[in-house]
C-alpha cells in the first residue's frame, strides 16, 4: 500500500481503506498496483476533487481493467460526470 | 562583475532558502506526526477510561443481580412454607425482570467495551505506524538540519566575501596560491621516515639488549652448526670424485710440485697470492653466500707464519674446494644430482667470480686442465629439473643463451664483432619470446593470454565489459537501461544472457506490449523463460485480455504458472470475457499456492 502515500494518500486515510475492506481486496489493492495506479491517475484526470473519497468508498472499481474502467466513464459527458461525482461520490456505483 | 556576483549570490541563496523550506517542511511534517500521535494517545485515553467505566457499571450489575438472586431465594424459601405460590409467583418475576434487565445491560456494557477494545488495537497499530513514520522523519530533518547548518555558513562566508571583493575578486585566487605557499612547511618530517627514528630509539628500551641477546646466541648456535656441515662436507669432499676431477690427485700434484725447494721471490710470490686468497675469502665471507667461510678461515695456514710450503697446499685445497660455494654447485650440477631452483643460479657469476680469481693466482705455481672446471664456460648453466620441456622454461633459457652469447662476443671479438651482429642476435631472441621484432612498433592490441601463454576466449574478456554490452543491448531494442532503478540494474546485469534477454523482448514485441512496461518488469528477463511467457500472454488475450492491461500485470506473470492459468480459465467458463484481469490472476494465484499471493 506503500504506493498510495505517493498517490497523496495520507496513513488515515490508508488504515480507513484497510479497516473498511475485507483482507482479499487489499491483497489486490497491493498486488495490482500498477494497475490500481493507472485507474486512479485516468479518473483523476478527470479534475473530480473528490477523488480520494472515490477511491476510499469505492475501492474495488479501481480493480477493474483499465479499459473497461475507462469505457465506464467515457459514456458521459466530462463536466456533467465531474459535478455528479463531487457531488455525491456513490454516484460511481450507477454508472 | 557585480551583476555577475549578485546572480551568483541570488543563485546560492536559493539554495539555502531551498534547504531552509525543506527542513522547515520536515520539521512541520514532523510536528503533523506528533499531534496525530498526541491525539490518538489521548483518544485511547479517553477509550480506557470508557471501558473502566463500563467495567465498574458491570460490576455494581453483577452485584444488583447477586443480591436479587439472593433476594429470590429468600423469598422462595420464607413464603412456600405459607404456602403463598401465588406471592412467590410475583416475586419471582418480578425480581427475575429486574435480573434480566441487568443482564441485557451488562451484554451492551460488554459490547461497548470490545468496541473501545476494537478501536484502542486499530490505535495501537495506527501509533505503530506513526512511530515509525516518526522516527524516518526525525532522522530525515537531522540530516537536513546538519546540511543546512553547514552550507548555510558557508554559503554565507562566500556570500559576504564576494559581496566585499566586488573590484578584486580576483585577488582570492592569489591569496589562496599565496596561502598555500606559505603554509608549505619545508622543514616537515616526511612521515614514513619516521620508522628509523623509532629504530634508533628502540636500543634505549631495556628489553632491547635481552632481545639481541637472544639474537647473538640464536645466530652463535646457527653458526655452530654450519660449522659441523662444513666439516662434514670438507671430510667428503676429499675423496670426491667430480667427473674426471680427482682431488687427491690435484693434491698430490700440487704437493710434488712444492717439492722442489722455494726460492725468496717464489715466497714472496706466496705471500702476494696469500694477501690476494684472504681478500677474496673476506669478500666471499661478505657475501656470506656458504656461511662457512668465516669458520674455514681460521684454519688458513696464510695467516699464520709457519711451515708455508705444506700449508699452503692444505689452505689452497680448503680455499679453493670449501671457500668458493661455486664447488659444491660445480659438484652438483656436474653429477646431476642436484634439482637447484631456478632463482639460485641467479646467484651463479657471483659464486665463481672469487674462484676466477684464485685461479688466475696460482697460475703462478701450477695451471692445471683441472683448473679449467673453474671457468664459467665450462660450468653448466642449465638446471636439471623438470621445467626443461616447458616453452616458458626455453623462452628463459633463450635469453640467458642471448646474455652468455653477447658475453662471449664481447670478450672474444670485442673489436672486430660490429653491432649490428648483436642486435640481430637480440632481435632474433626477442622475437621468439614476445612474437615480434624488437624494431616493430608494439602492438596497441595485443592478444591477451593468461599465465601458460594461451589466448584468452573472448567470453572471458566480454564480463568485464558487461555493463557496456548490457546498455548498448537494451539501447538497441529501444529500452533505456538507466531507467531502471539502480537495485533493478545490478539485478539484470547479474544474470545478463543477451540470447534469453532477446528472446524476452521479442516476446514482447511479438504480441505488441508497450516496451515501457519492462521498467517496472525486470524480474521477467530472470524469473521466466520466454517459451512460458510467450504462452501466457497468448492465453491472456486469448480470453479477451487488452495487451495495455498485461503490460499493467507483466511483472505478475512470472508467478503464474501456465496450468494454473487454464484452470482459472476454465473456472471462469463463458464469463471469461467479462472477467478482469485481478481476478484471474489471483485465481491463478490461489490455484498455484493455496490462495496466499
Amino acid at each position: 500500500m506503500e504506493y498510495l502515500f505517493d498517490l497523496g494518500f495520507t496513513l488515515e486515510e490508508v488504515n480507513k481503506i484497510k479497516n473498511n475492506y475485507d483482507k482479499k481486496d487489499i491483497e489486490k489493492v497491493e498486488f495490482f498496483n500498477r494497475l490500481v495506479k493507472n485507474n486512479y491517475e485516468h479518473l483523476k484526470s478527470y479534475g473530480i476533487k473528490n477523488i480520494k473519497e472515490c477511491f476510499i468508498n469505492h475501492l474495488k472499481m479501481f480493480l477493474y481493467n483499465p479499459d473497461k474502467f475507462r469505457s465506464i466513464f467515457n459514456k458521459y459527458d466530462r463536466a456533467d460526470l465531474v459535478r455528479c461525482i463531487e457531488k455525491n461520490d456513490a454516484v460511481l456505483e450507477k454508472l | 562583475m557585480d551583476s555577475m556576483i549578485k546572480e551568483t549570490n541570488e543563485n546560492l541563496k536559493t539554495i539555502i532558502d531551498t534547504m531552509k523550506s525543506t527542513l522547515d517542511s520536515s520539521i512541520e511534517t514532523l510536528d503533523n506526526i506528533q499531534m496525530q500521535m498526541d491525539k490518538k494517545v489521548e483518544e485511547a485515553k479517553k477509550y480506557k477510561l470508557q471501558v473502566d467505566d463500563a467495567k465498574e457499571k458491570i460490576k455494581s450489575l453483577e452485584e444488583d443481580n447477586k443480591s436479587l438472586e439472593d433476594s429470590l431465594k429468600e423469598l422462595n424459601e420464607k413464603y412456600s412454607k405459607m404456602n403463598l405460590l401465588s406471592v412467590i409467583d410475583a416475586g419471582n418475576k418480578e425480581i427475575k425482570s429486574k435480573i434480566n434487565i441487568n443482564l441485557n445491560e451488562i451484554a451492551k456494557l460488554k459490547s461497548h467495551i470490545a468496541d473501545l477494545t476494537n478501536k484502542a488495537r486499530t490505535i495501537k497499530d495506527l501509533l505503530i505506524n506513526l512511530k515509525k513514520d516518526k522516527t524516518a522523519k526525525e532522522e530525515r530533518v537531522e540530516n537536513i538540519s546538519t546540511c543546512y547548518t553547514y552550507y548555510s555558513e558557508k554559503i554565507e562566508e562566500i556570500i559576504e566575501y564576494a559581496n566585499n571583493h566586488t573590484d578584486n575578486l580576483i585577488d582570492y585566487k592569489n591569496e589562496i596560491l599565496n596561502n598555500n605557499i606559505d603554509t608549505y612547511d619545508y622543514n616537515q618530517e616526511i612521515e614514513n621516515t619516521m620508522v628509523f627514528d623509532e629504530i634508533a630509539n628502540i636500543d634505549d628500551k631495556d628489553d632491547f639488549k635481552d632481545e639481541m641477546s637472544n639474537i647473538d646466541t640464536t645466530i652463535n648456535n646457527i653458526n655452530e652448526d654450519n660449522k659441523d656441515i662444513v666439516n662434514n662436507n670438507d671430510d667428503s669432499i676429499d675423496d670426491y670424485d667430480i667427473g674426471d676431477f680427482n682431488f687427491d690427485s690435484f693434491k698430490n700434484e700440487i704437493d710434488k710440485d712444492n717439492d722442489t725447494e722455494l726460492t725468496e721471490d717464489d715466497n714472496s710470490k706466496i705471500d702476494e697470492n696469500n694477501n690476494t686468497i684472504s681478500d677474496i675469502n673476506k669478500d666471499v665471507n661478505k657475501e656470506n653466500v656458504f656461511n662457512n667461510s668465516k669458520d674455514l678461515n681460521t684454519n688458513n695456514i696464510f695467516d699464520n707464519n709457519i711451515d708455508k710450503n705444506n700449508e699452503f697446499t692444505d689452505s689452497l685445497k680448503i680455499d679453493n674446494l670449501n671457500n668458493d660455494e661455486s664447488i659444491n654447485s660445480l659438484k652438483e650440477d656436474n653429477l646431476s644430482i642436484n634439482n637447484e631452483p631456478v632463482n639460485n643460479l641467479n646467484t651463479f657469476d657471483s659464486k665463481y667470480e672469487p674462484v676466477d680469481n684464485l685461479k688466475d693466482n696460482l697460475n703462478t705455481f701450477n695451471s692445471t686442465k683441472e683448473d679449467d672446471y673453474f671457468k664459467p664456460s665450462n660450468i653448466s648453466l642449465e638446471p636439471i629439473n623438470n621445467f626443461n620441456d616447458n616453452e616458458e622454461e626455453q623462452r628463459l633459457s633463450k635469453i640467458d643463451d642471448l646474455f652468455s652469447t653477447i658475453n662471449n662476443d664481447n670478450n672474444t671479438d670485442n673489436n672486430s664483432k660490429d653491432n649490428t651482429n648483436i642486435e640481430n642476435k637480440i632481435d632474433n631472441v626477442y622475437n621468439d619470446v614476445f612474437g615480434q621484432s624488437i624494431n616493430e612498433p608494439f602492438k596497441k592490441d595485443p592478444t591477451l593470454t593468461d599465465i601458460f601463454g594461451n589466448p584468452i576466449k573472448e567470453d572471458n574478456l566480454n564480463k568485464t565489459n558487461t555493463d557496456t554490452s548490457i546498455e548498448e543491448f537494451f539501447t538497441r531494442n529501444g529500452i533505456d537501461f538507466k531507467k531502471f532503478k539502480e537495485d533493478e540494474q545490478n539485478y539484470l546485469k547479474q544474470i545478463y544472457n543477451e540470447e534469453k534477454f532477446q528472446k524476452i523482448i521479442d516476446v514482447l514485441n511479438k504480441n505488441m506490449i508497450n516496451l515501457d512496461n519492462v521498467y517496472q518488469a525486470c524480474n521477467i528477463f530472470g524469473e521466466i523463460e520466454s517459451e512460458d511467457l510467450d504462452n501466457i500472454i497468448s492465453k491472456l488475450v486469448n480470453v479477451g485480455q487488452s495487451i495495455e492491461t498485461i503490460g499493467l500485470i507483466l511483472e505478475k506473470i512470472p508467478r503464474i504458472k501456465k496450468y494454473d492459468l487454464d484452470g482459472a480459465i476454465n473456472s471462469f467458463g463463458e464469463y471469461i470475457k467479462d472477467t478482469d484481469i485481478t481476478e484471474l490472476i489471483m485465481k491463478s494465484k490461489y490455484l498455484s499456492n493455496g490462495g496466499n499471493i
